[in-house]
């Protein structure tokens, strides 16, 4: 038997509140708040960030990762290549992607399963300023690993799907707005197939039910018939496409005792379920889940004219200087490790430690014999920093800083998911991988730091 | 660091300077003829163009090539071009110094030139060869301001010390610029203007920073020797030193950012070529690459001019104005000429040539007789630096 190792989730730091929207827009309604991903993130970048969460240990064992999503950072060319060598996975992990329909959370589930790997759904969702998309969607990631059911945190004991042909949420490829039918309609016309899957399972008070779905309504009309279950309600800071089946798995496990089942079921355009039992070894689980949480950020607020600049809704005057210079394939390529492991060298002779790495070692002069050291994952001291207002970012000022890494390496970095007064001299950072900009149809992912939450 | 010292064994005995400003009328080819031909009228007749065996062009990005200058001037000539930060002009000079004393040719031309304002953006910028997009792109002015706080620290100033001290930089060098005909910005700025001017960069403000302009300038070099066959005032190199750093400062953990250890070690090589023992008093002027006014404060003690951590005491009790006991500047600096990289070196030795030769006019300085110059590129933690050492007498 297979079953989850590790599961973690990862929302963006960003929160807007609704109320914006209706204030800009003159639109009813607007209650609440919704999660943004920063003008540097993308489904790619989270996806990097929900597998950081993850025990290391676990991440390096898995055979396989999956990443799921409908905002695919690019087309034809693998995302999944790109958070594979950002994790530092080994080599020899294959790596797929799996999109683009919603769909798609329960595709990746199943192949990660199936290969004892790891899936990562990952998800920007919205639609047109002053619609439900925007409003109710949210952006996040979450990653699970399976295992030898030994191991596991909860079993897996079945799957169910029903497959069904039917319009409900579309886009296509060529735009960047969602179109859909009636919620009413939708919700019913997948109602009588959902219903007879519930009925097939065996529903009590040990159960828990997490349902997601884009269609609002649909959540609400499955919550009926499932009697003394417990059903996890939507997520307080939105719909965050194929990751929201993660998020609610996550609050599921959070609530779960060892003997419970829980049910996790997608609906759209059919029905997809998993059935699984929870171990003993959930209270650990719990316990670790509660300290990733308290090393959280605290949320920022976003204002929604930069949630549309962002979104490419809203153009704004930028600074005269030049656009920033697309990387280049081959230098990327052969300082691949660099650009997206954060990896280092370090002197097979005298230990000395470059970053980025170098031919000619700095301490003894030695050429060419280094050994790779990643910084991806150590703590950053400050060493200095400025607030540049010349220079060009989509949510300014850029923040600068050099920073030491203890073993005599130093690197200069941006800072992202902060305010500028939150950084100082000698304040600990982390690194975190980001899209530097997009230039000439080219994404520059590379690495930043931030503030180290409740150090 | 050996070199086997230049003292001299050449001498520039004519140069040329355009106006630096918004040439909006002028292109670089034009500017390149308009600094090459008041070079050679000065010498009323005793050097013709085609006299000129060969020249080097120092330009960043206003040309490729030799043909830089060939093409405008219509000679048919060995030309070199050179490149090197924001120490281009410098450098073009001392290439050109090096073909002369090393016997190749008789007399030779250093040409300096830049046209930035053809393009729209602010501050200066640079073409990068491809690359994989992990380099940190500091602009200027953020790179720059690195060593305002670090300083500070280091040496127990408040934030409106460090901030007196600048504005006093900024304020020194504009006063200086406003006798200038040549220079871009031609008006004293108050105290208070420089203080709420907008903020660019960590603590610069607008007038923290040196400005964007046109410009080139050129000079002509001969034997020592040689010299007095064309002036009356030659002026004698009496060294020429340039040191490209490691890039240690922004990728090992030892460095703090409150010097330029380049600029440390070209200026103690400059002066033991020049035989200048204590810099502060036999140094008659300095013009110094003040591309921010942190940059100045930092080089007053890479240079020699004050002790280690004396520099802001010695900035605000007037030692480097120019009626102090070191004027520093007294062209008004990169802060009043803007910076056209390539012509920036050759404006330098420009003022020291007209402080020797008695046409500095209101900003003439009383007899002096050893002039710096300093020119700085890249960043701190990163740069290349130039320092040359003129005189108006041999020995």
């Amino acid at each position: 038997m297979t079953g989850i190792l590790d599961i973690s989730q990862y929302t963006p730091r960003g929160l807007m509140q609704l109320s914006q929207i209706s204030s800009l827009l003159g639109t009813s309604g607007g209650k609440g708040s919704r999660s943004v991903a920063n003008f540097d993130e993308d489904t790619t970048t989270m996806a990097v960030e929900a597998i950081r969460l993850l025990d290391s240990e676990v991440v390096i064992g898995a055979s396989s990762l999956w990443m799921a999503t409908t905002s695919p950072a690019y087309m034809l060319k693998s995302n999944a290549t790109a958070v594979h060598a950002a994790t530092q996975m080994r080599s020899e992990v294959p790596s797929f992607d799996v999109g683009v329909s919603l769909r798609a959370a329960f595709g990746s589930l199943r192949a990660a399963h199936d290969s004892r790997g790891i899936a990562v759904l990952s998800d920007t969702w919205s639609g047109l300023p002053g619609g439900d998309d925007e409003r109710l969607g949210a952006d996040a990631a979450g990653a699970i690993v399976f295992g030898s059911d030994e191991n596991s945190i909860a079993i897996i004991k079945h799957w169910k799907s029903s497959s069904v042909e039917v319009l409900e949420r579309w886009k296509l490829p060529t735009e960047i707005d969602s179109q859909s039918w009636d919620d009413r309609f939708g919700a019913e016309a997948l109602g009588a197939i959902l219903t007879s899957i519930l009925e097939s399972e065996n529903i009590s008070d040990k159960s828990i039910i997490a349902f997601s779905s884009a269609n609002p309504r649909s959540t609400l009309l499955a919550a009926g018939p499932v009697g003394g279950a417990r059903v996890i309600p939507n997520m307080e800071h939105g719909f965050s496409g194929v990751a929201d089946t993660v998020l609610k798995l996550t609050t599921a496990l959070e609530i779960a005792q060892p003997g419970d089942n829980i049910l996790l079921v997608l609906i759209s355009d059919g029905i997809e379920l998993v059935m699984m039992e929870v171990t003993e070894r959930i209270t650990n689980w719990q316990k670790l889940n509660e300290k990733r949480n308290t090393q959280r950020l605290a949320k920022r607020e976003v204002q929604y004219a930069d949630f549309l600049s962002w979104r490419g809704r809203l153009s704004k005057q930028v600074p005269r200087r030049p656009e920033p210079q697309a990387p280049a394939s081959p230098p990327s390529f052969r300082n691949s490790d660099w650009k997206f492991g954060l990896v280092a060298a370090k002197c097979h002779d005298c230990g000395a430690v470059h970053a980025p790495p170098e031919h000619r070692c700095r301490g003894c002069g030695q050429v060419g014999n280094f050994e790779p050291l990643s910084l991806s994952r150590l703590r950053g001291t400050v060493v200095t920093f400025t607030i540049d207002k010349l220079a060009y970012t989509p949510a300014p000022p850029l923040v600068l800083v050099v920073v030491d890494f203890g073993n005599g390496a130093r690197a200069s970095f941006e800072v992202t998911d902060s305010d500028s007064s939150e950084i100082s001299i000698g304040l600990k950072v982390e690194l975190v991988f980001r899209r530097i900009n997009t230039a000439a149809g080219v994404h520059n992912y590379f690495w930043k730091v931030r503030p180290i939450p409740n150090l | 660091m050996s070199s086997n010292g230049f003292k001299d064994r050449v001498a520039i005995v004519a140069m040329g300077c355009t106006k630096f400003k918004d040439h909006w009328d002028k292109s670089a080819d034009d500017l390149v003829v308009d600094a090459v031909e008041e070079c050679i009228t000065q010498t009323n007749g005793r050097i013709e163009l085609k006299d000129v065996d060969a020249y080097w062009v120092g330009t960043q990005g206003s040309g490729m090539a030799g043909v830089t200058v060939s093409r405008p001037l219509h000679v048919s000539a060995p030309v070199t071009r050179i490149e090197n930060y924001c120490a281009t002009g410098s450098d073009s000079l001392r290439n050109a110094a090096y073909a002369v004393g090393s016997g190749a040719y008789d007399m030779v031309m250093a040409v300096g030139v830049e046209k930035l304002k053809d393009s729209p953006y602010s501050g200066l910028t640079a073409a990068w060869p491809p690359a994989d997009g992990t380099r940190v792109d500091w602009t200027a002015p953020a790179s720059f301001s690195l060593l305002a706080p670090a300083y500070a620290k280091k040496f127990g100033l408040d934030n409106e010390t460090m901030r007196e001290v600048l504005t006093h930089i900024a304020w020194k060098s504009h006063q200086n610029g406003a006798l200038n005909s040549r220079a871009q910005f031609r008006k004293g700025v108050s105290k208070e203007t420089i203080n709420r001017s907008p903020q660019i960069a960590g603590q610069l403000g607008v007038f923290d920073c040196s400005g964007v302009s046109d410009g080139s300038a050129a000079a002509i070099v001969v034997r020592a020797e040689d010299a007095y066959k064309y002036t009356d005032t030659p002026m004698f190199v009496k060294a020429l030193s340039l040191v490209s750093g490691t890039g240690a400062g922004l990728r090992v953990s030892d460095y703090d950012f409150t010097s330029f250890p380049e600029v440390e070690a070209s200026a103690v090589e400059a002066y033991r070529q020049a035989g200048v023992s204590n810099p502060r008093s036999e140094i008659s002027f300095a013009e110094v690459h003040d591309c921010f006014t942190p940059t100045e404060l930092v080089l007053m003690e890479d240079l020699g001019f004050s002790e280690r951590g004396m520099a802001w005491r010695d900035v605000l009790d007037g030692v480097f104005d120019l009626g102090g006991a070191l004027p520093i500047n007294p062209d008004g600096g990169l802060k009043s000429f803007g910076h056209p990289i390539g012509a920036s070196g050759l404006r330098m030795l420009f003022e020291c040539w007209l402080q020797f030769s008695g046409n500095a006019g209101e900003r003439q300085l009383e007899n002096p007789n050893l002039g710096l110059t300093h020119n700085l590129g890249g960043q701190p933690g990163e740069c290349v630096s130039f320092v040359s050492i003129v005189g108006n007498n041999l020995g």
